[in-house]
C-alpha cells in the first residue's frame, strides 16, 4: 500500500531476474522461459506482448506468484516470492496483488458490491470507506453495485474484476488478457479504466496481451519470443506494436507451450 | 454412439465410483442375505437327513394347535401301546419312542447354561444306534431316574464331567441328577445348531417334561428292501384315528423347513434393510446423473449438433446406468460373501452355534444381485436421462449453464405423490399390512424429497445463517442455496435414513412410556419375577410365595398357544383371585370375575369378533380336546393381560406347564427388604428367574425395547453411511464444477484452511437439513403407526427430544466427515489449472 508513493523510483513494483520455467523433462521438455530479467516499475501501465507460445501468460502467472519458477528470482516489492511456500504466497496474494482475468472473473453467487469486497473479506479487512467511493466510481457501475454477474454485461463483469483489484491497494495488478472475451468498446472500457487507475490513483499495472490496440493503452511493451525478451517499447502505438508484432512472427514462427 | 458412451464412462469413472459405492453396499447386503439363507438352509437340509438316515417312518399324535410365529405345532402325544404295537407291523425292524421337550442344566456357577436363543431340550435317551443319530463319545446311557446324559457342547461349556452331579430346571420342581454320559451328534458335532440337550432316562423324561403318558413321536426303522412309503401305509393301518405317520424324508423336509422358515424370517428382515439401503442408493444415482448430466451439456449438446436422436443421447446415458449397475451389482455380490461370513461370525457371537457349510451360491442369488442392482441404477438414471435428451443442440454454442427450471411442476407432482404416499401408508397402518405401509412410506419419502427443493432455499439458508460473520461460512452458504435441486436431493438420501431412525425412536419411547403406564396401573404386585428363555418355572414356585410370611397373594402367569375360531392366539392364565389386586383391569362390561369355565377378553377381541359378556366361545388348548368357555367380562385393552385371560385350572392343558412369571403382593406392614430377601432365597435354585420390584419390571420391559430399537439403529446405519457417502460425492462433483470458482478464489488470496471451511459449512448445511427433515418425517410416521397401535395398547405418544438434538448434530458431524474428502480436493486445486479449467 505504501511503496506505491513512498518509493516511486528505487525499487520496481515487480521484477524477474534470470527467470526461467521448464516444463516436463526429456523429449518433452519445454523451455517456456529461458533467463527473463526485467523490471515493470511502479507507477506504471506495462504490457507483455508477443506471440502465442512465447511464454508471456507463463511470466506473468511467475510473477504473480501463481506458478512456481524453474529458476531465477521473482521479486514484488522487496519480496522474493521464490522464497515463499503456499501459506506465504496465498497471503502476498490476497493482500499485494490484484488479478483480473480473460473470462471467468466473478463469483456467480455474489453481487457485484460483494465481488469486489471478496479479497478483503477473504482477509477480514475492512476496506477504507472513502477508497471503496473512488473506485467504483471510476468503473462507473455505482447503481449496479447490487446485482449479480450474471445481470452484468461482459464490459461490466470486467470493470467490476477491475475495481476488486483495485480495492485492496495491491503493490501490482495482474490483468491476463482482460480484453479477450470482450467486444471493442467494452474492452476499450476497461482499458481505460485500467490506464486511469494509473495515471490518476497511482497503480502499478502488468497486463498481458496480444492484442496491439489493448498493448496501445499501455505506457510501456514488453516484447517476449520463445522464452526470451527481444525488446521493449515506450509510449505505445497499435501501429507501431502491430508492426513489431509481425517481424516477431516471421522471426518465430514456432515456439514452445 | 455406444463407443462415445463408454469412452465417456471410462472419463468419468472416479465420479461414478462414488454413486457406485450406495449400490455395491445394497446388493452385497441383498446376496450376503440370500447366500446366508441358502447356505444354512443347505446345510440344515443334510443335518437332519443324516440325523433322521434310519428313520423310516415316524409316528406322532393330532396338532393341537398349528404352529405359528417360528414355534412348532403342538401335537397330542401317541398313546404308549401304539409302540408295542408298531413293532409288530411286518416289515419293521426296529422302533422307539420319544418323549420331547424342554430342560435347563444349572452350571457350575449357578447359572442356566445356553438359553440366549437357542433353545434348550429335554428328551429322553434312546440306546439305539439305528434310531438315535447322537452317539457317546464318554460314559454311558442313563439307567436311573436321576441320572442325564449331555450334549458334548454343553459339556465344553459347563465344564462338567462325567459323575459330576448337576441341578436341572424343568417344569417340575429343581432337582439334582448324576452326569453319567457324554454325547455327539453326526460326524462329532459338539450340538446341531448351539442348542443344548439333555438325555434322560425314560421314566424320569416323562416326569422332567411333563408327559406323563404316550410318545411325542416314535421312530421306526425298517427291513431291508421295505420302502419309506410302503412302510407308512403298513403303519397307519394300525394306528389310532387322528395319529399320524409319515416317512422318514418327510420328517428331514418338516424339520429343516421350520429351521428355514426361522432363517428366512431373519433374511426378509435383512432383505427390507437392503431394500432401505438400495433405495436411499437410488436417490445417490439420481443424482450424480443429474450432476453428471448438467456438468456434459455442451458434450450432449454437440452430439446432438452432429447428428445424434434425442432417443440416442436418452439411451446413452440409461446405458452408462446400467453398466455402472452391473458393475456395482458385479463387486457387491462379491462382497456378498464376506457379509453371508460375517453374518455368520454374528450369530457364533451370540450364541447360536450354526452348522458350518461350505457357501451355497444358488443361480437366483446372482440374478438377484444383477437384477436389483441393475434395476435400480436404471430408474434412478431415468429422469437425469430425459432431461440429458431434451439438451437442445444449440446448447453447444452458449456458455452459460441453462437457467434453473421452474419448481411448480415439480412441487405440484410432490404434492400429489406425498398424499398418495400417506394414504397408502394410512391404508397400510388400518389393515392392509404391512407391504402396503411399506410401500407408501416409500412413497412418501420420494413425495417429500419432490416438494424439499422449496423449503430447501429458506431453511438451509436459516440453517447456514450462524456461519455467515466470516466468508467461506458466507461463501459455503450461498452454494447451497445455488443449486435448491441438488441441495434438496443430497438432503433427501439422508433423509430417509433419519426418518426411520427417528420413527423407530419415537416408536420406542412410546412403547415404553406406554409399558410404564400400564404397568402402573395394572400391577397391583410389589414384586415380579420373570422366566428368561422359553422354558419357564415350575408352579411349586407359587406355592412357596404364598406360603412366605409378608407376602398377602401371589399368582403364576402362564403363556401359551391356543386356537380360537380358526386363528392361533396366545393367551395367559392366572389364579382368579388376583384379578382385582395383583391385576387390575378397567372393567368395560360384564363381571371381572375369573372361574373355570369363564374367560375375560380384551376391548380389541370383543370387537374383532364381535363376542360379548355372556356369549361362548370354543377353545382348544395344546393338550386336551376342544373346551367351551363363557365370556365373563370384557376389559380394556392391556398389554400386561394380553387379549384373552383365563383361571389358572387351564394350565394343566397348555402345551407347556411352567410358569413365565409370578407377581407378589406383599401384606400390610411386612417388612418389604425382609421379604425380598426371602423371595430372592425361594427363586434361587432357578437361575431363569429374575425377581423385580415394579420399577424394575418396567426398566427391565424398557431394556427389552431399547434392544431392538439399538438393532434397528444398527441396521439403519447402512443407509445413514450410504446417505453420507451421497454428500460426499455431491460436494466432489460441486468441487469438479466450481474448480474455476475455486482457483479464482485461490488466486485472489483465499487461504487453504479457508477453502476446506467453506465446504465444510456447505456440507454441514446439507447434512443438518437432511436431518431436520428427516425429523420431520419420522416423526409422522411415528405418530401415525402410534396412532393406529392405540387400540394395541401404544397409548401413549412420546418424543425422544434429546435423542432427536443428538442425531441432529450427528447429522452435522456426519457432514464435517462427508466434507473431508471434497475439501482436501478442493483446497489443493492448482491455481493455474484450475482458472484454465473448462
Amino acid at each position: 500500500m505504501t511503496s506505491a508513493e513512498a518509493s516511486p523510483t528505487t525499487v520496481p513494483a515487480t521484477r524477474a531476474v534470470q527467470l526461467t520455467k521448464v516444463y516436463g523433462s526429456g523429449e518433452t521438455r519445454v523451455i517456456a522461459l529461458d533467463g527473463v530479467t526485467a523490471d515493470f516499475p511502479v507507477g506504471v501501465f506495462s504490457a507483455i506482448m508477443g506471440p502465442s507460445g512465447s511464454g508471456k501468460s507463463t511470466l506473468m502467472h511467475c510473477l504473480a506468484g501463481l506458478d512456481n519458477v524453474s529458476s531465477g528470482e521473482v521479486w514484488i516489492g522487496d519480496t522474493n516470492l521464490t522464497a515463499l511456500k503456499d501459506k506465504a504466497l496465498t497471503q502476498l496474494r490476497r493482500d499485494r496483488v490484484g488479478f483480473v482475468f480473460q473470462q471467468f472473473n466473478l463469483l456467480p453467487t455474489l453481487t457485484a458490491e460483494e465481488n469486489i469486497r471478496l479479497p478483503l473479506d477473504i482477509a477480514g479487512r475492512k476496506p477504507d470507506a472513502e477508497w471503496f467511493d473512488t473506485v467504483v466510481d471510476t468503473i462507473g457501475l455505482r447503481n449496479r453495485l447490487g446485482h449479480r454477474p450474471a445481470e452484468l454485461s461482459g464490459g461490466q463483469q470486467q470493470r467490476v474484476a477491475c475495481a476488486r483489484a483495485l480495492l485492496s491497494r495491491p503493490d501490482v495488478v495482474f490483468a491476463d488478457e482482460p480484453t479477450g472475451n470482450l467486444d471493442s468498446r467494452s474492452g476499450a472500457e476497461v482499458l481505460s479504466f485500467l490506464r486511469s487507475s494509473v495515471r490518476e490513483l497511482g497503480q502499478s499495472v502488468v497486463m498481458v496481451t496480444h492484442d496491439p490496440g489493448a498493448a496501445s493503452y499501455a505506457d510501456r511493451v514488453v516484447f517476449l519470443a520463445d522464452g526470451q525478451i527481444v525488446d521493449q517499447m515506450t509510449e505505445p502505438t497499435a501501429e507501431r506494436v502491430l508492426d513489431k508484432m509481425k517481424r516477431l512472427d516471421t522471426v518465430a514462427p514456432m515456439a514452445g507451450a | 454412439m455406444l463407443r462415445a458412451t463408454l469412452r465417456s464412462l471410462l472419463a468419468r469413472k472416479l465420479r461414478l465410483l462414488l454413486s457406485a459405492i450406495a449400490i455395491v453396499l445394497g446388493v452385497s447386503f441383498v446376496s450376503g442375505a440370500l447366500v446366508l439363507t441358502d447356505t444354512l438352509g443347505k446345510t440344515f437340509e443334510s443335518l437332519f437327513d443324516t440325523v433322521n438316515k434310519n428313520v423310516a417312518v415316524a409316528v406322532r399324535g393330532p396338532v393341537t394347535v398349528e404352529g405359528s410365529q417360528g414355534a412348532d405345532s403342538s401335537r397330542e402325544p401317541v398313546a404308549e401301546s401304539v409302540l408295542a404295537e408298531v413293532r409288530k407291523v411286518d416289515g419293521v425292524s426296529e422302533a422307539a419312542g420319544y418323549v420331547f421337550g424342554y430342560a435347563v442344566l444349572v452350571g457350575k456357577n449357578g447359572k442356566q447354561i445356553g438359553g440366549s436363543g437357542v433353545p434348550q431340550f429335554g428328551l429322553n435317551w434312546v440306546d439305539s444306534k439305528r434310531l438315535n443319530s447322537a452317539y457317546l463319545i464318554s460314559g454311558r446311557a442313563p439307567r436311573a431316574p436321576d441320572e442325564i446324559v449331555i450334549n458334548k457342547g454343553m459339556a465344553t461349556t459347563s465344564g462338567y464331567k462325567i459323575g459330576d452331579r448337576a441341578d436341572v430346571l424343568s417344569q417340575q420342581p429343581t432337582s439334582k441328577y448324576t452326569i453319567v454320559g457324554v454325547f455327539a451328534q453326526p460326524g462329532g458335532k459338539p450340538s446341531l445348531g448351539g442348542e443344548t440337550m439333555i438325555g434322560f432316562q425314560i421314566e424320569a423324561a416323562r416326569k422332567v417334561l411333563g408327559i406323563p403318558d404316550g410318545f411325542t413321536e416314535i421312530d421306526i426303522a425298517a427291513d431291508p428292501g421295505v420302502s419309506q412309503p410302503v412302510l407308512r401305509d403298513r403303519v397307519a393301518k394300525v394306528l389310532p384315528a387322528q395319529a399320524e405317520a409319515i416317512t422318514g424324508k418327510k420328517l428331514s423336509e418338516e424339520q429343516s423347513s421350520a429351521i428355514k422358515e426361522g432363517i428366512g424370517f431373519f433374511s426378509t428382515f435383512l432383505l427390507v434393510f437392503a431394500a432401505v439401503a438400495l433405495f436411499v442408493g437410488a436417490f445417490i444415482i439420481f443424482n450424480t446423473f443429474s450432476m453428471l448430466v448438467a456438468q456434459r451439456t455442451r458434450e450432449l449438446a454437440l452430439l446432438r449438433a452432429l447428428g445424434a436422436s434425442k432417443r440416442q443421447v436418452n439411451i446413452s446415458v440409461l446405458i452408462e446406468a446400467m453398466v455402472v449397475g452391473a458393475i456395482a451389482s458385479a463387486i457387491g455380490l462379491g462382497l456378498g460373501v464376506l457379509v453371508a461370513i460375517g453374518l455368520q461370525g454374528l450369530f457364533a457371537l451370540i450364541g447360536a452355534d450354526l452348522p458350518s457349510g461350505p457357501l451355497v451360491f444358488a443361480p437366483r442369488t446372482v440374478v438377484a444381485a444383477f437384477a436389483v442392482g441393475i434395476i435400480v441404477t436404471a430408474v434412478a438414471a431415468v429422469f437425469p436421462a430425459r432431461r440429458a435428451s431434451s439438451v437442445s443442440p444449440m446448447a453447444a454454442l452458449r456458455d452459460a449453464a441453462t437457467p434453473d427450471r421452474s419448481l411448480r411442476w415439480q412441487t405440484i407432482i410432490g404434492a400429489v405423490v406425498l398424499v398418495l404416499g400417506s394414504v397408502a401408508v394410512g391404508l397400510g397402518l388400518t389393515g392392509s399390512g404391512l407391504t402396503v405401509l411399506g410401500g407408501g412410506a416409500l412413497v412418501s419419502f420420494i413425495g417429500v424429497a419432490m416438494l424439499s427443493p422449496i423449503v430447501s432455499r429458506p431453511v438451509a439458508g436459516f440453517l447456514g445463517a450462524p456461519f455467515q460473520r466470516r466468508i467461506p461460512g458466507r461463501l459455503g452458504r450461498t452454494n447451497t442455496l445455488r443449486n435448491p435441486r441438488r441441495t434438496a436431493s443430497t438432503a433427501a438420501a439422508l433423509m430417509i435414513g433419519l426418518a426411520l431412525v427417528s420413527t423407530v425412536s419415537v416408536l420406542g419411547a412410546s412403547l415404553k412410556a406406554s409399558i410404564e403406564k400400564v404397568a402402573n396401573a395394572t400391577l397391583g404386585a410389589e414384586f415380579v419375577l420373570a422366566s428368561e428363555g422359553q422354558l419357564g418355572f415350575s408352579p411349586s414356585v407359587v406355592d412357596k410365595l404364598r406360603e412366605q410370611p409378608g407376602v398377602e397373594q401371589a399368582t403364576g402367569l402362564a403363556y401359551g398357544p391356543a386356537t380360537l375360531g380358526s386363528k392361533v392366539e396366545y393367551v395367559t392364565a392366572v389364579a382368579p383371585s388376583a384379578v382385582g389386586s395383583l391385576i387390575n383391569l378397567e372393567r368395560t362390561s360384564g363381571s371381572m370375575t375369573l372361574a373355570p369355565g369363564t374367560v375375560l377378553i380384551s376391548e380389541g377381541v370383543a370387537k374383532d369378533k364381535g363376542v360379548k359378556a355372556g356369549d361362548t366361545i370354543p377353545v382348544q388348548f395344546g393338550k386336551g380336546g376342544e373346551q367351551t368357555f363363557q365370556v365373563g367380562g370384557v376389559y380394556a385393552d392391556n398389554q400386561i393381560v394380553g387379549g384373552y385371560l383365563f383361571d389358572e385350572t387351564v394350565i394343566k392343558d397348555f402345551t407347556i406347564q411352567s410358569l413365565f412369571a409370578a407377581l407378589v403382593k406383599l401384606s400390610d406392614g411386612a417388612n418389604v427388604a425382609e421379604t425380598r430377601a426371602a423371595i430372592d432365597e425361594i427363586a434361587t435354585p432357578y437361575p431363569n428367574i429374575n425377581v423385580q420390584d415394579q420399577s424394575e419390571f418396567v426398566q427391565s420391559q424398557a431394556a427389552q425395547i431399547d434392544q431392538v430399537v439399538t438393532i434397528l439403529y444398527v441396521l439403519l446405519t447402512l443407509s445413514v453411511l450410504i446417505a453420507v457417502l451421497g454428500i460426499v460425492n455431491t460436494l466432489a462433483l460441486s468441487v469438479i464444477e466450481r474448480t474455476r470458482e475455486l482457483g479464482l478464489l485461490r488466486a485472489i488470496g483465499m487461504s487453504r484452511r479457508q477453502v476446506k471451511r467453506m465446504i465444510r459449512v456447505e456440507a454441514v448445511v446439507i447434512a443438518v437439513f437432511g436431518g431436520l427433515l428427516g425429523l420431520a418425517v419420522g416423526s409422522a410416521f411415528g405418530v401415525a403407526i402410534q396412532q393406529a397401535l392405540e387400540s394395541e395398547g401404544v397409548t401413549e405418544l412420546q418424543f425422544p427430544w434429546v435423542r432427536m438434538v443428538v442425531f441432529v448434530v450427528l447429522a452435522g458431524l456426519a457432514g464435517v466427515l462427508a466434507a473431508w474428502l471434497p475439501a482436501r480436493r478442493g483446497s489443493r486445486l492448482n491455481v493455474l489449472s484450475a482458472i484454465a479449467a473448462e
